[in-house]
């Protein structure tokens, strides 16, 4: 409550201080879309070239600028991607300007000069990454689909868990540690076919930033990454369309105007059929008759959006995909049926209200739904007694959720951004269900939980002289489990240092904290994985970061040289207890044993450190980058490993990602991806020995060579991950060709991944081989992707 | 015709590559490195006269097993921290007797062993006190009807003990019932057979509200045949007050067993001994004997 009053006492001050300004100052505010669409376009360089300053347009396209007055001012708009645009205005008063900047690159590399678009080395912002989605579409990947995390992936300081891994490994961190948002909405459990793909159909996303440090005081809930994604509108202006069609799905999005210039709607749709090609095949196989099995998932992304006016404008996004394998069996003689199944799916809504209060003052309210569940089920029927027996077991999470956010810009060294959220939370970690008509048992097991975040925030960009930028504020979190509350004051600082042009050095301090945690059992994102709350007994995690970096931006050739070290500590990270088990069911009826998973983790402390490279060429006939990174992650958990530090599952020495994108002529660009990343770490027995228990040898006498002795052979892991996978490396290649058609435009692609067939690890097993009297154990590694070539058609109309 | 020609080259070239790459894709990889230790196990007592300490070596888990690789000749010392012996040497590893270093509640002991190959490990433990835990034993007869048979005849046996109130406790239980049948006036005929709780290691969390900790168990022998096949049946409980790694120890043991579930987080066995495997441990002992019959 203190806090609440402080901020807004503190925005009155600015304000009324900015207000009281000399009248000799004017605004120039207004928003920049693409023209022909009419789409707002998010982080727009708006640069002064005589004034030496500039802005970018916040997340709904909006920018403000406040200069004194004066009778020509020259402002140039530009964007990747896009044909800049130079203005020449009259402001001695204010203006309200909407601008429409053209898409399209011109492959003379000349055109895009230094000034034009935004630089990083004059942003205050470090540690984040913006992906164009045309970038994302034109980078070769497995089967063809186009996968906003599997690029992610291929930036210096991400990993992915596992081969085919959608799950992001930011710094160090774990799966859960990201908060991922697609229009404000959080999104769980982001993989589609048990994380070889995720749920985000970049047809229908207009932008993608990843931030992994230097964190904002608007963001919070998680220490690594914040990934947030905008839904397209949809185009205002006339229908428009586009699709593919791959070897294991296909896509449709379409967008177009309600009313013309005034409401837009977007719908995009995809869906695998690898069900409908298993099933016919199933049918026909040997020992399958009667046996019917199949896979799919599916996504729908919606947006409707209405133009009150230039002061007010309504969305409404929705998000919904499931994934669902099943099985079924029906015995011959009808005698009986089995059905078994696994299903999990998100659902997003969010409602948004923009409010232009002035020139200066912009406003965002979200009101937005969430919810992820998983379930495995299992059904027999026995036709002759004509009895059921059902087991149901469902884990999910629902959040609702209310947020407010204002951006206010008096002056070109200042864009002031605060707010708030509140979201409410319900878990069901573990939901079980048993219907046994036969027994007459219907039992059923909920243990669902609340518990209710809430966040305000303040933080300024402000640039006190020339060369020196500064993001700071302050985040207040709140958590309020069953009995207790946790409550934290978080700062957050960013600052850079332009020494010479285009070449800064950066700093930044991140204190983070995270209330919602994801139990993993294995590096795959399998939907095992369990969303929790914190609780009375299970603390919130918590995070302090720091990194230094230095940038290099260059005109001509158009590229970016960064360098940046991080130094990361987390504290209550949770990890399963050594023998803990998924469906952790002792001996007997498990509804009778008490389910709690708080019983089943433990909490530790993790640090994090390495160096992080990344030459980046955004523009021209090739683009691409070189990121390299070089890192340590080890873990410490009392009750793990004896108490003794391990390096984490995810630690990974060296990790290198060359891309590139050429586009040889209007119709042909080619794609290539080289990635190497030092093996997992895993844990393996080392050896065995016997292990004798003592109440045995005490009834038998305390002579163990005793023929009636009792005692196990086990086996000794020496340490908590104490095994290196091999390096995985793969190469990837590919090509596609573009052709004008009278109705659009279509593309063939043919790509090839892993090109020369490296058998990379993707998991480990002990095989036993007996030969007579001798035996042996070997270790086994299986390999899941061989070379793959594939090919599909896209098209846009 | 160009065009499609030029689609049908395409389509061979993906269903060649696709050919190519479907192989059996499972490979042999190197192991992890193998490091020898000792392997102490040793559960040292005030009841015992003699007390032994199980020496050995870990084997490799990757290679054929040809021979087992012992640890070489053996020596050790135990100290009380006032004084320090050598230890016996035995068949199976190493000992010492009570007159040669009493074994005493409360007390710490440092067990140092070498193997002649160069290994050595250390470990210490600290002999839990002795207590009177009022072990307390009731039975009862459950008649089991069996369709088609005879009713059978069970003896339940819920044994009872008090927590040790104030301090972290760990217990182990362990129960043998013994028959006896005189024939002929002269020839006795003994039967013995381990009795099983419901669960053999305990802590103090599993007491009540009145630190009273109860553990049911069955005679494995039908009671039926007891009564009508021997003249005398005795029950004797060995009730442990032990260390927690002692608890520790043996409940990884089992929990190592369940480490191929692929659901299941990888239990190392627990271990106190620095620089080696097993555990050096203590307990203390409280027992009952109870007539049957």
């Amino acid at each position: 409550m203190k806090f609440a009053i402080s901020l807004s006492f503190i925005l009155f001050l600015i304000y009324n201080q900015v207000s009281s300004q000399t009248p000799d100052r004017s605004t120039v505010s207004g928003y920049v879309k693409e023209a022909g669409s009419g789409e707002t376009l998010i982080g727009v360089n708006i640069y002064l070239p005589d004034h030496q300053t500039g802005t970018v347009t916040n997340n709904y396209g909006f920018y403000s600028i406040t200069l004194s007055s004066a009778d020509s001012v020259r402002i140039v708009y530009s964007y990747v991607g896009f044909t800049p645009e130079t203005v020449t205005l009259d402001l001695r008063k204010n203006i309200e300007l909407n601008i429409d900047l053209r898409s399209g690159v011109s492959l003379d590399e000349v055109t895009v000069t230094a000034d034009q678009t935004e630089k990083l080395s004059e942003s205050a912002r470090m540690s984040s990454i913006k992906v164009p989605v045309s970038q994302i579409k034109n980078v070769a990947t497995l089967l063809g689909e186009k996968d906003v995390m599997k690029v992610l992936q291929l930036m210096p300081g991400i990993q992915k868990g596992s081969e085919g891994s959608s799950g992001l490994y930011v710094r160090g961190g774990g799966p859960d540690q990201n908060l991922i948002i697609l229009d404000d909405a959080i999104v769980y459990n982001v993989s589609h076919l048990f994380g070889f793909f995720s749920l985000f159909n970049g047809d229908a996303l207009k932008s993608i930033e990843l931030t992994k440090g230097g964190f904002p005081a608007r963001y919070g809930g998680r220490l690594s990454s914040v990934l947030e994604m905008n839904m397209k509108e949809g185009n205002k202006e006339e229908w428009h369309g586009e699709g593919g069609i791959g070897l294991i799905s296909s896509r449709m999005t379409l967008e177009g105007p309600v009313l013309k210039n005034k409401s837009s709607l977007l719908i995009s749709g995809r869906r695998t059929y690898a069900d409908f090609i298993l099933r016919p095949v199933m049918k026909v196989m040997e020992d399958m008759e009667g046996t019917d099995a199949g896979y799919y998932f599916y996504d729908l992304n919606a947006k409707i959006n209405y133009d009150f006016g230039r002061n007010n404008k309504l969305y409404l996004s929705g998000y919904f995909g499931k994934d669902k394998f099943f099985i079924k069996y029906k015995e011959p003689e009808q005698k009986y049926n089995e059905k078994a199944g696994l299903q999990w799916g998100n659902a997003t809504g969010t409602l948004r209200w923009n409010h232009l209060f002035n020139s200066k003052l912009f406003s965002n309210t979200s009101l937005v739904f969430s919810d992820y569940k998983f379930g495995v089920t299992y059904k027999y029927t026995d036709n002759d007694a004509g009895e059921n027996y059902l087991v149901e077991y469902y884990s999910g999470i629902r959040d609702l959720s209310l947020k407010y956010d204002i951006d206010y810009i008096p002056a070109p060294s200042h864009w002031i951004k605060a707010g708030g959220i509140i979201i409410s939370h319900r878990f069901t970690p573990h939901v079980f269900i048993e219907v046994d008509e036969s027994l007459d048992i219907n039992r059923r097991q909920k243990n669902p939980t609340n518990g209710l975040e809430s966040g305000l925030y303040i933080e300024d960009t402000w640039q006190p002289l020339q060369n020196i930028k500064i993001n700071g504020g302050i985040r207040f979190s709140h958590f309020l489990a069953q009995k207790e509350q946790y409550h934290f004051f978080e700062p957050r600082l960013s600052a850079a240092l332009r020494l010479r042009n285009d070449f800064a050095l950066k700093a930044s301090y991140a204190s983070m904290n995270q209330y919602i945690h994801m139990i993993s059992m294995t590096g795959i994102s399998l939907p095992t994985d369990l969303w929790v709350p914190t609780t009375d007994r299970v603390r919130p995690q918590q995070s302090r970061q720091v990194a230094l970096g230095a940038v290099k931006d260059i005109s001509v050739p158009e590229m970016s040289f960064s360098i940046e070290g991080y130094y990361k500590t987390m504290n209550n990270v949770l990890g399963y207890k050594e023998g803990a088990t998924f469906l952790d069911f002792d001996e007997g009826n498990p509804l009778e044993q008490e389910i709690s998973w708080e019983d089943n983790v433990t909490s530790g402390k993790a640090w994090s450190y390495g160096l992080e490279f990344l030459v980046h060429k955004k523009a021209g006939r090739f683009s691409g980058w070189i990121g390299y990174t070089l890192s340590w992650t080890q873990m410490r958990f009392d009750s793990l490993n004896s108490g003794r530090k391990f390096y984490a599952k995810y630690d990974r020495r060296h990790d290198i990602s060359l891309v590139g994108t050429f586009r040889l002529n209007d119709h042909i660009t080619l794609s290539g991806t080289w990635v190497y990343g030092t093996g997992n770490a895993v844990t393996m027995p080392t050896s065995v020995y016997s292990a004798p228990r003592h109440p045995d040898i005490y009834i038998d006498g305390y002579d163990i060579l005793k023929y009636n002795r009792s005692f196990y052979t086990v086996k000794d892991y020496s340490e908590k991950n104490n095994y290196r996978m091999a390096p995985y490396h793969r190469l990837d290649l590919g090509i596609q060709f573009h052709k004008e058609k009278k109705w659009g435009e279509r593309t063939w692609e043919i790509s090839i991944y892993n090109v020369y067939n490296r058998k990379n690890p993707f998991f480990y097993e002990l095989r036993y081989v007996s030969n007579g009297s001798r035996s042996s154990t070997f270790l086994q590694q299986f390999s899941l992707f061989p070379i793959i070539p594939s090919f599909s058609y896209s098209f846009k109309f | 015709m160009m065009k499609y020609k030029s689609f049908i080259n395409m389509m061979l070239l993906v269903f060649i590559l696709t050919g190519y790459g479907c192989e059996k894709y499972v490979s042999y990889v190197d192991p992890p490195a193998f490091e020898k230790k000792l392997v102490i196990t040793s559960f040292i007592s005030p009841s015992d006269t003699v007390s032994n300490i199980y020496v050995t070596s870990n084997q490799p888990l990757y290679f054929f097993n040809e021979q087992i690789e012992e640890p070489g000749y053996v020596t050790g010392s135990i100290s009380d921290g006032t004084r320090e012996i050598l230890l016996d040497t035995t068949s199976s590893g190493l000992s010492f007797r009570s007159d040669q270093m009493p074994v005493i509640s409360g007390k710490t002991y440092t067990l140092k062993v070498w193997g002649s190959k160069g290994l050595y490990a250390e470990a210490t433990t600290t002999i839990p006190k002795q207590h009177e835990m009022a072990i307390n034993v009731d039975t009862n007869i459950v008649i089991q009807e069996v369709p088609g048979y005879e009713p059978d005849i069970q003896l339940r046996i819920i044994t009872e003990f008090t927590d040790i109130p104030d301090e972290k406790n760990y217990y182990s239980i362990a129960g043998r019932f013994t028959l006896f049948k005189t024939i002929d006036g002269s020839e006795t005929v003994i039967h013995e057979g381990v009795v099983w709780f419901e669960k053999t290691y305990i802590t103090d969390m599993d007491a009540d509200s009145d630190n009273k900790i109860k553990l049911e168990t069955w005679i494995s022998d039908s009671y039926k045949y007891i009564l009508q096949n021997y003249d005398s049946a005795f029950l004797n409980i060995y009730l442990m007050n032990t260390e927690e790694a002692y608890y520790l120890y043996h409940t990884s043991i089992y929990e190592n067993d369940n480490s191929d579930n692929p659901f299941s987080e990888v239990k190392p066995v627990y271990s106190n001994i620095n620089g080696g495997l097993g555990v050096f441990t203590s307990y203390t002992i409280d027992s009952l004997v109870y007539r049957i019959k």
